[in-house]
Parts: C-alpha cells; sequence; structure tokens
C-alpha cells in the first residue's frame, strides 16, 4: 500500500475515532473504537 | 494535445498508477491489479442477481485501500444498502439486519460487522436522494470522491425523451466525468429481456448499446440454480467488454448463505 493511501486511511481512522468518542458509550461504540486501533496497529505493522 | 505532450503524461502518470482492488483476487489479477481511475464500468445482471450486493462488496474492498468511495442509490435506501454490506460482512440475511429481529449470535456477529464498517466511515458515504445526472455529478465532484456506485443507470434523470437517447446521453456524461474528476465510476446495468430471449442469446445492458460502447470494462453476472440446502449459491461474472485486453472469459463464483457475499470458487480460474 502506498503512503498516500496509509495516510488517507490514518486520517479518515482518526476523524472517525473523534467522532466515536464525541458519542455515548455503548458496547457497539467501545467495539467500534477498538475496531480502529486495531486497523491503526496494522497501518503502523506494515 | 500533441503526441509529445501525451508521452509525457503517460510517464508521468506511470509513478502515480494506483489499481483498486476488486477484493476478488483471480478478478485483480485478470485486469493486472484492480481497476483504474477515470475508468467506466459496467456491471448488468437480471433482476435477482446480486448486481448490487457485488457493487457494494467491491466498493467497500476499495474503501479499506483508502479511497474515498461513494453509492449512488436510485432504487433502493441507504438503509438497505447499508444493511446488505453489515449481512454480507457478518454473514447474516440483511432483511433480519434491517428488522433488528437477530438471535443472539447473530447480534454479536452484527456487532463486530458495523464496526468493521464503521472504520472505513471517513471513506464511504451513500446517497439515496439524487436522480438526476447534473446532481450525480456535482456530488462526485465536490466531494472529490475516487471511486463511485451508479446504481442503477436505468433510473438516471437526465435530457433526452426517448430511453435510448437518454441513457446514451447519461453512459457518455459519466464516461467524460470519470475522466474530469480521475474517479473510477461503476454503473450498474440491467439486462435487455429481448436479448435474453434472442436466438444467438448475446447478453445486451438494457435500454442502449451505447452503454457497452463507452464502457472500459463491462460485466454481468449470472445466479446459477442451486438446492435449496445448498450451502452457498454459484454465480458467473461474465467479462463482456475489456478494453484492456481480451473479454468473453468468465469466474466462477460463489454466494455465501445467508449474508450474499461474493466469493471465488477455490479450484476455479478464469477460464
Amino acid at each position: 500500500m502506498s503512503k498516500n493511501r496509509k495516510l488517507a486511511l490514518i486520517e479518515s481512522f482518526l476523524k472517525t475515532l473523534d467522532e466515536l468518542y464525541e458519542q455515548e458509550e455503548s458496547a457497539e461504540n467501545i467495539a467500534q473504537k477498538l475496531e480502529i486501533v486495531k486497523q491503526l496497529v496494522k497501518i503502523y505493522e506494515n | 494535445m500533441k503526441a509529445q505532450e501525451i508521452i509525457t503524461k503517460i510517464k508521468d502518470s506511470k509513478a502515480s498508477v494506483e489499481f483498486m482492488k476488486t477484493g476478488l483476487s483471480r478478478l485483480d489479477n485478470f485486469l493486472d491489479g484492480g481497476l483504474l481511475r477515470k475508468e467506466l464500468i459496467v456491471i448488468g445482471g437480471y433482476t435477482g442477481s446480486g448486481k448490487s450486493f457485488m457493487a457494494a462488496q467491491i466498493m467497500f474492498s476499495i474503501a479499506k485501500q483508502g479511497f474515498k468511495t461513494g453509492y449512488f442509490s436510485l432504487e433502493i435506501s441507504n438503509e438497505m444498502i447499508l444493511s446488505r454490506l453489515i449481512g454480507q460482512n457478518g454473514n447474516i440475511k440483511p432483511a433480519r439486519v434491517l428488522s433488528g429481529y437477530l438471535t443472539e449470535t447473530e447480534h454479536e456477529s452484527r456487532r463486530n460487522s458495523e464496526a468493521q464498517i464503521i472504520v472505513y466511515d471517513g471513506l464511504m458515504s451513500f446517497h439515496d436522494d439524487l436522480y438526476q445526472l447534473e446532481e450525480i455529478k456535482q456530488a462526485i465532484r465536490v466531494n472529490e470522491y475516487e471511486f463511485v456506485v451508479v446504481d442503477f443507470i436505468q433510473n438516471v434523470m437526465s435530457k433526452g425523451y426517448e430511453e435510448y437517447e437518454r441513457l446514451s446521453y447519461v453512459a457518455l456524461e459519466l464516461q467524460k466525468l470519470a475522466k474530469e474528476t480521475n474517479c473510477c465510476i461503476m454503473v450498474i446495468s440491467q439486462l435487455s429481456n429481448s436479448a435474453a430471449k434472442s436466438l444467438d442469446g448475446q447478453v445486451e445492458y438494457k435500454g442502449s448499446g451505447s452503454i457497452a460502447t463507452v464502457a472500459d470494462l463491462g460485466f454481468y453476472i449470472v445466479r446459477k440454480d442451486t438446492p435449496d440446502d445448498a450451502p452457498w449459491g454459484q454465480a458467473e461474472l461474465h467479462i463482456k467488454k475489456n478494453r484492456r485486453g481480451y473479454s468473453g472469459n468468465k469466474l466462477d463464483l460463489r454466494v455465501t448463505y445467508p449474508g450474499g457475499m461474493y466469493v471465488e470458487e477455490p479450484q476455479i480460474s478464469i477460464n
């Protein structure tokens, strides 16, 4: 994956993560935040 | 434009060519890496063949690669598109996702599937209220989409009283737009019923021969009959038009039950 694509993904992940933190915490909300972190780690590992 | 300028443009663009993988690896290999910007792609199929399912699946795969994507549904609602995506991803019947009547296991699958989709929320947008060609064009420009699905072309409203005239115009305008905006545009098309009844069985997109003419890549899906108790469905993705190489091939696919995700048959390659 190119650097530009990785940056696009990271930017999008962080924006969504911000939005999720604005929302009320629930099982769904936590699962979504965890999934974003998981994907962020995957990008950094690659 | 002069030849020298075009050659320079080709050399400059070479480094920035980015393939958008469909997620179907044999299809991506066949396409030398996947779909490209500035291409107009058509996916045809008869009612119930799963055209929208496949387009949404491909769009999700492309969003996961960091491309900004948009889905224009001129038929079903955004809620239905999302339910299908959640259902595909979690292997749950989409109607059950929409109704909310789920077993404990399905509920857990839905939660996981939703989380996997929400991750890419910034890279996927859904529009179910734009029917005019000019509105769709404007939304593609403003949002700077890199890949879009127009579902389906026969419902796009534009000038031209006769269906043939209107669809020819819409297809050509979308092809022009793909080049102008550097976007890959995938349109869904119904197939002509009269073609199905014709003696030669030649499959045509409904309404206008120019849909196939202007497309860079043209596909159509055929669902195969499978017994009710079969663990999965079977389908074929036929390559009708391929400006990059040869056409007339097909890819054998499985359709997962009950979610409706397309996966490649394990041992069968494009033939």
